[in-house]
């Protein structure tokens, strides 16, 4: 056998065990995934679910037992594959939201006179919740995608760690929501009379529970001119270090 | 019995296959990366430190802003990511640039990894599998040029990165249809309600019906079984066709309801490496005859 075949050999070896053992998720993201019901089963979910509910209690434990199993392994192969970028956690809609999130920037500043002057910017979704996304949502759809990552990063982080610091290192780096009011702040800024100082920058997370299956919705939701934001509706989550705020707000913006 | 094994393993992995289809998916991957580069173009948004990125932590931020200097630094990432796979879909310096296309990624990668989601990394993971193979035989700038030289190479290639790729790809569909039976919704056919209601992703503004309730569970199930029985139904010529149609027709689907990104084109263009490489090259090669004569 030449021996390049040999080398070759030893690294397609290393290779399916690597990504079959990077797989395997462990017993802390399994449980992350098993959550409750929210929706009455229909007609088919109701013949089916309980046979699917008993298999799933089967291949739990055995993915438990593979991880542990695997200990070893994963040991080795992790350094390599991380470094090489090659992640194998491929849970694409592996647990739907239930909950849709929306955001908005504000930033809020003052005249000379003593006035004020605001102004707002829905930043997720990019093109607003009413919008049909055609080609040229292709963009924005990025623009979501970071905006998205950066909070589910910063709440993982909090839900984890309550006593984190805000600028504590996520997987996505270290204080990954400061960007989003810094970035849009910027852009709102712009469009402030030029004698305005800014006071604060303001970050809203708007969230919403879905409609269950079966039920019926597409009832209004308040646009961002509608949303009372001096009002107590939201609760403030944060002190951001450049002086900005997280507030929950409820419904989400259209 | 154990020479047996090794012929047995030298001629899966080592048999030598027609270089059409690697250079077939040098093309597709390396133009998938262009759109994907697309998508985040926006230099002040994505590349530039005061855009929708954390804070500069990594060593790929150090060395490039060592070397261009902060100010250039964005530019000269994002630059050398389309320069890669411009070489890449090319065929220039083949062998050189498909291992510097997947290095760009990967540069990418650590510059901002924000606004990437799954589609980014079934790409890089499946670039990687085409950085291990000779992609540049044919149908590159690369051929042209030895052609041009009157030492033209079209020798047959090896197919273990072929393999490593359908591997991947078949992980990649079992390996997420098992993280969703693990989770309930997927079990009680009410996920795909939940993805069409999604506000972020949904292409149109309505959330489905109370009417559409069964069908879209027996959506769910389909996509659930077809995920998870994906590697088994890849083994056996029929049925790899059926697993690959209903593949199409997902993905179609999924493009048409999600704004997913290129996630849909990605993993149908991964597809492509399922065809029989042979059978790729004499079709190609009763194509093109007409015009060779």
């Amino acid at each position: 056998v030449p021996l390049r075949s040999v080398a070759a050999s030893a690294f397609i070896c290393f290779y399916l065990i690597a990504a079959t053992t990077a797989a395997v998720p462990s017993p802390a993201e399994l449980a992350s995934v098993t959550g409750e019901r929210y929706s009455p089963d229909d007609q088919v979910s109701r013949r089916v679910r309980p046979t699917l509910d008993a298999i799933q209690r089967y291949t739990e434990t055995a993915t438990r037992r593979a991880w542990e199993a695997l200990a070893e392994p994963r040991r080795i192969v992790y350094p390599p594959l991380t470094r090489l970028g090659l992640r194998q956690r491929w849970r694409m809609f592996a647990q739907p939201p239930r909950v849709n999130t929306s955001m908005a920037v504000r930033v809020v500043a003052q005249r000379p006179d003593g006035s004020p002057a605001t102004a707002a910017l829905v930043v997720l979704p990019q093109l607003g919740e009413d919008a049909f996304k055609g080609p040229s949502a292709y963009q924005a759809g990025f623009a979501d995608k970071a905006v998205s990552n950066a909070i589910d990063a910063w709440s993982q982080l909090r839900a984890r760690q309550p006593s984190a610091p805000d600028d504590a290192l996520t997987r996505f780096g270290p204080d990954v929501l400061a960007s989003i009011p810094r970035y849009f702040g910027a852009r709102l800024a712009k469009t402030l009379p030029a004698d305005a100082r800014i006071v604060r920058t303001e970050l809203w997370q708007g969230a919403a529970p879905m409609p269950r299956r079966g039920a019926s919705s597409n009832g209004p939701k308040p646009s961002l001119d509608q949303l009372p934001f001096e009002a107590e509706l939201g609760t403030r989550v944060r002190n951001g270090p450049s002086g900005w705020t997280l507030r929950r707000i409820d419904p989400p913006l259209r | 019995m154990s020479r047996r094994l090794v012929a047995l393993w030298e001629s899966f992995w080592f048999r030598p296959i027609a270089p059409h289809l690697y250079a077939v998916l040098r093309i597709v991957f390396g133009i998938l990366g262009l759109a994907g580069l697309f998508g985040v173009a926006d230099l002040g948004m994505f590349w530039a430190y005061d855009g929708l990125m954390a804070p500069p932590h990594t060593r790929a931020h150090d060395i490039v802003n060592a070397v261009a200097g902060a100010n250039a630094a964005p530019m000269v990432v994002l630059l050398a990511c389309v320069a890669a796979y411009v070489l890449m879909t090319l065929g220039i310096a083949t062998p050189v640039t498909v291992p510097l296309a997947f290095a760009a990624a990967l540069a990418q990668m650590h510059w901002n990894r924000l606004p990437l989601s799954a589609a980014f990394q079934t790409h890089l993971n499946l670039l990687f599998c085409l950085a291990l193979a000779e992609c540049g035989r044919v149908w590159s700038v690369d051929a042209w040029w030895r052609r041009e030289r009157g030492a033209a190479d079209s020798r047959p290639t090896v197919i273990w990165p072929l393999r490593l790729f359908r591997f991947q790809v078949a992980m990649i569909y079992g390996a997420t249809g098992l993280w969703k039976f693990q989770d309930v919704h997927w079990r009680d056919g009410s996920a795909l309600h939940y993805v069409l209601s999604n506000t972020q992703f949904r292409r149109f503004p309505y959330d489905p019906p109370p009417w559409s309730s069964e069908l879209l569970t027996i959506a769910t199930y389909t996509t659930l079984a077809w995920e998870i029985l994906f590697p088994v139904l890849i083994l056996w010529r029929p049925t790899r066709w059926l697993a690959l149609v209903l593949g199409i027709v997902m993905h179609t689907t999924m493009m048409v309801a999600l704004e997913l990104g290129p996630f849909s084109l990605v993993m149908m263009a991964s597809y492509l490496a399922f065809l029989d490489p042979d059978r790729v090259s004499s079709l190609v090669r009763r194509v093109t005859a007409p015009w060779q004569a």
